[in-house]
C-alpha cells in the first residue's frame, strides 16, 4: 500500500488533483477515527477530517518521505484537532459553557431486563473456540437488549471518557480494523505500546461497561 | 505466565495478532484456566459492544466530494502558469525604459475601429440569428413537462400531522417467518418493472401529492437473531402520470422515513404496497427495460378490500403501510419485536404470535422508540386489545390502528401458537 501511496503522492505533487482523491478515499476512515478520538463528536470529526485533508493537500509538496504519509497525515489531523479544541476551550471558558452531552445511564438501557447468565457448562467451551474476529463474534452472541440507539450512545460516551491515547487506538482498531503494525506506523509509537495501550483501553472500558457486557456474554 | 502477561496476549489473540507460539500458549491457558476463559469471554463481549457502538462512526458521505471540491478550487487558484519563461536576472534588474507616448490620432483610429467591429457584429446577429442548440431545447422541454420535479416539490412541501406517522398496518405474513423475504422479493420485482402513481393524503382530501414514486429496497442486513431485516424507503420518483390511475385512501405516510434519516440499519422501515392498479414500466418510453418477469403480489402481502386479483393490473386499490420502526430484543430464547402497533413474539422454533395494541399504547411505543428506552414491565403493562372493529382507522388516535383479529382466531396471516396476547406476557417472563 505504501508503494501505491507513494505513486499517488508523486502524482499529486506533480499537480494531479485527482490522485489526491484516491488518497482521501484510502485514509478517510482512519483520519475520521483519529479526529473523533480527539473531538468526540461525529460532526466535528467530519469537519476536522476535511480540514486535515485540505491542510495535507496544501503541504503535500513538502512531504519528503511518501512512505510515511499515514503518520504524517495523522500528525496533521492531531494538530488540526488540538487547534480546534484550544479554540473551543477558549470560547467555552469565555462564555462559561459546558459542552458535555447529557449522560445516558447504563441502567436505563438495561432496566427491566436483568442479566442473562450463560449456561455454566458452555463457558469454557465457548471461550475455547478461537474468535475469527470481534465482528464475527457479534452474530454468535445475540445480545439481551438490542436497544441499539441507546446502547450506542452509552458506549460512545464511555469511550469518550477514556484517555485520548486509549480512545484513539480503540477507534482505529474497531472502526477500520487496522493492524497493530499499521497503527504503530500511523501513530509513530512502538509495537509494544500499541499492544499495551490497546489492552489497557479495553480493560478500562470493560470496567465501565460491566453491566452491559453481562448481557452480551 | 503471570496474569498481566497472559491478559496482554489475550488482547492480542482477540485481534489475531499473536504469533503461532503465543497462540498456543493462549489456547492452552483457555483450556486449563477458567479465569482466562472468562477474560476471553469478556473481551469478546466488549468487541461485540464496541462494534455496535462504532458501526455508525463513519465519515460523512459527502466528505470526499467536499474535500475534492475545495482542493480543486484551491489548486485552480494557485495554479502556476503552464509555461514559465525563465527571466535572466540581468533583464529584471535592468532599468525600465521610458514609455513611448502614443499619438492622439492613433488612439482615435483604434477606438473607431472597435466601435465599427461591434456594430458589424450586432448587425450580423440581427440578420442571421443563431440556431438554438438542439440539446438545450430538448432539456428545456423535458424539464418543463417533468412530473418528477412537480412531485418532488409537492413531497417536500407536504405538511404532516401527528397522526401521519401512525399507519394503516401491515398484514404481511409474519406468521410464516417469511415476511421480509417475501417483501424483499416483491419489492425487487416491483422496482424492476413497475412504477406506481398514487394519491395520498391523511385527511382524505384527495389531491395528487406524488407521482410514480418508486419503492426500493435500499438495504438488507442480517440481524443478530439471523432474520433478514429489510430497510426500504420512499425514494426516487420514476414515471409520468400518463399510464397510471390509482388512488390510495386512508394512508398516512411519514414525512421522512428512518432510512432517509440514516438511522441505524438494525431499526428498519418497511414499506408495503399491498395492491394496486399499476402498469408495467415497459409501457413507458423513459423507463429502463425490464429484465425480470412481471409477478403478482404475494397473497400474504395484500390487504384485500376486493376479491384477490391474480395480477396487479387488475387490483383496484393500493394500500401502503409503513412501519414506524421496530425495537427488537431477545430474552430467554424468545425475541420480541415491537412494531408500530403490536408486539410480535417469536420463539426459538420460529413461531410467531402478535398482540395488537390500542392507539394510546402505540403512542407509548413511539415514545419509547423516540427515547430509545423500553423495558419488559413496560411491554407487559400494555393495555389489552380494544374491542374488535372492522374499520381500520389509522388517523384516529382513539381507535386501534389495525382491525383486530377475532377472538379465538389468529390474526390474519399470523400463526398464534399459544392462542392470544396473553402468551406475550407469559413468555416475556421466561
Amino acid at each position: 500500500m505504501a508503494q501505491n501511496d507513494a505513486e499517488y503522492i508523486k502524482k499529486c505533487q506533480e499537480g494531479e488533483t485527482e490522485a489526491f482523491a484516491e488518497l482521501v478515499r484510502r485514509y478517510m476512515c482512519l483520519v475520521y477515527a483519529v479526529a473523533y478520538g480527539y473531538v468526540r463528536d461525529e460532526h466535528a470529526a467530519n469537519d476536522m477530517a476535511q480540514e486535515a485533508f485540505l491542510k495535507a493537500f496544501r503541504s503535500l509538496a513538502s512531504l519528503k518521505k511518501p512512505e510515511h504519509f499515514g503518520a504524517w497525515l495523522a500528525g496533521i489531523v492531531k494538530s488540526v484537532c488540538i487547534d480546534k479544541i484550544r479554540k473551543e476551550k477558549g470560547r467555552g471558558e469565555a462564555a462559561g459553557k459546558n459542552p458535555r452531552p447529557a449522560e445516558v445511564s447504563l441502567e436505563s438501557i438495561l432496566e427491566g431486563y436483568g442479566s442473562i447468565s450463560a449456561s455454566p457448562e458452555g463457558d469454557i467451551a465457548a471461550a475455547d473456540s478461537r474468535p475469527s474476529d470481534f465482528a464475527a463474534s457479534r452474530d454468535d452472541t445475540p445480545p439481551a437488549a438490542l436497544n441499539t440507539h441507546a446502547l450506542r450512545r452509552a458506549v460512545l460516551q464511555k469511550i469518550n471518557e477514556l484517555p485520548q491515547e486509549h480512545r484513539e487506538l480503540l477507534l482505529l482498531k474497531h472502526i477500520q480494523n487496522v493492524s497493530y503494525e499499521e497503527i504503530r506506523k500511523m501513530l509513530n509509537i512502538s509495537y509494544s505500546s500499541v499492544v499495551t495501550r490497546l489492552f489497557r483501553a479495553r480493560q478500562a472500558l470493560k470496567e465501565k461497561l460491566e453491566p452491559i457486557l453481562k448481557n452480551f456474554m | 505466565m503471570k496474569r498481566p502477561g497472559i491478559d496482554l496476549l489475550l488482547s492480542k489473540y482477540c485481534d489475531r495478532e499473536t504469533t503461532a507460539a503465543e497462540g498456543q500458549i493462549v489456547e492452552e491457558r483457555l483450556r486449563t484456566d477458567p479465569g482466562c476463559a472468562l477474560q476471553m469471554k469478556q473481551m469478546k463481549a466488549l468487541g461485540c459492544v464496541l462494534d455496535i457502538a462504532v458501526e455508525g462512526l463513519r465519515p460523512d458521505e459527502n466528505l470526499l466530494a467536499n474535500i475534492m471540491g475545495r482542493a480543486t478550487a484551491e489548486a485552480a487558484l494557485h495554479r502556476k502558469p503552464a509555461i514559465s519563461v525563465p527571466m535572466p536576472s540581468r533583464i529584471l534588474e535592468a532599468p525600465r525604459p521610458a514609455r513611448r507616448a502614443v499619438p492622439v490620432w492613433l488612439k482615435a483610429v483604434a477606438a473607431a475601429a472597435v466601435v465599427m467591429l461591434v456594430a458589424l457584429g450586432v448587425l450580423m446577429l440581427a440578420v442571421f440569428p443563431p440556431a438554438k442548440p438542439a440539446a438545450l431545447s430538448v432539456a428545456a422541454r423535458e424539464t418543463h413537462g417533468d412530473v418528477r420535479i412537480i412531485a418532488a416539490q409537492s413531497k417536500q412541501s407536504r405538511a404532516f400531522g401527528k397522526t401521519d406517522v401512525l399507519l394503516a398496518g401491515d398484514t404481511v405474513s409474519v406468521g410464516e417467518g417469511k415476511a421480509d423475504i417475501a417483501t424483499d422479493e416483491w419489492n425487487c420485482r416491483l422496482n424492476s418493472n413497475t412504477a406506481i402513481t398514487y394519491v395520498a393524503t391523511a385527511d382524505k382530501s384527495v389531491t395528487l401529492e406524488m407521482s410514480g414514486e418508486e419503492l426500493w429496497v435500499e438495504n438488507s442486513v442480517k440481524s443478530p437473531k439471523n432474520t433478514l431485516q429489510i430497510k426500504t424507503a420512499f425514494g426516487t420518483i420514476l414515471a409520468s402520470d400518463a399510464n397510471f390511475d390509482v388512488k390510495v385512501e386512508n394512508i398516512a405516510v411519514p414525512a421522512a422515513t428512518s432510512a432517509l434519516r440514516n438511522e441505524p440499519a438494525s431499526i428498519f422501515e418497511t414499506c408495503f404496497v399491498l395492491c394496486g392498479k399499476v402498469q408495467p414500466m415497459e409501457n413507458q418510453p423513459s423507463a429502463q427495460p425490464s429484465t425480470k418477469p412481471y409477478v403478482p403480489v404475494p397473497k400474504q402481502s395484500v390487504q384485500q378490500t376486493s376479491p384477490p386479483a391474480p395480477m396487479m393490473q387488475n387490483v383496484t386499490r393500493i394500500t401502503i403501510a409503513v412501519s414506524r420502526g421496530s425495537i427488537t430484543y431477545v430474552r430467554g430464547g424468545t425475541s420480541y419485536t415491537l412494531d408500530a402497533n403490536r408486539v410480535v413474539q417469536e420463539d426459538t422454533s420460529g413461531r410467531f404470535s402478535a398482540k395488537y395494541l390500542r392507539a394510546e399504547d402505540v403512542t407509548k411505543l413511539l415514545n419509547w422508540w423516540e427515547s430509545g428506552t423500553v423495558s419488559t414491565p413496560d411491554i407487559e403493562a400494555l393495555s389489552p386489545p380494544a374491542p374488535a372493529t372492522n374499520q381500520a382507522a389509522p388517523l384516529d388516535n382513539n381507535a386501534p390502528l389495525l382491525p383486530e383479529p377475532e377472538k379465538g382466531k389468529a390474526a390474519p396471516n399470523e400463526e398464534s401458537p399459544k392462542g392470544n396476547a396473553g402468551d406475550t406476557q407469559g413468555k416475556g417472563k421466561g
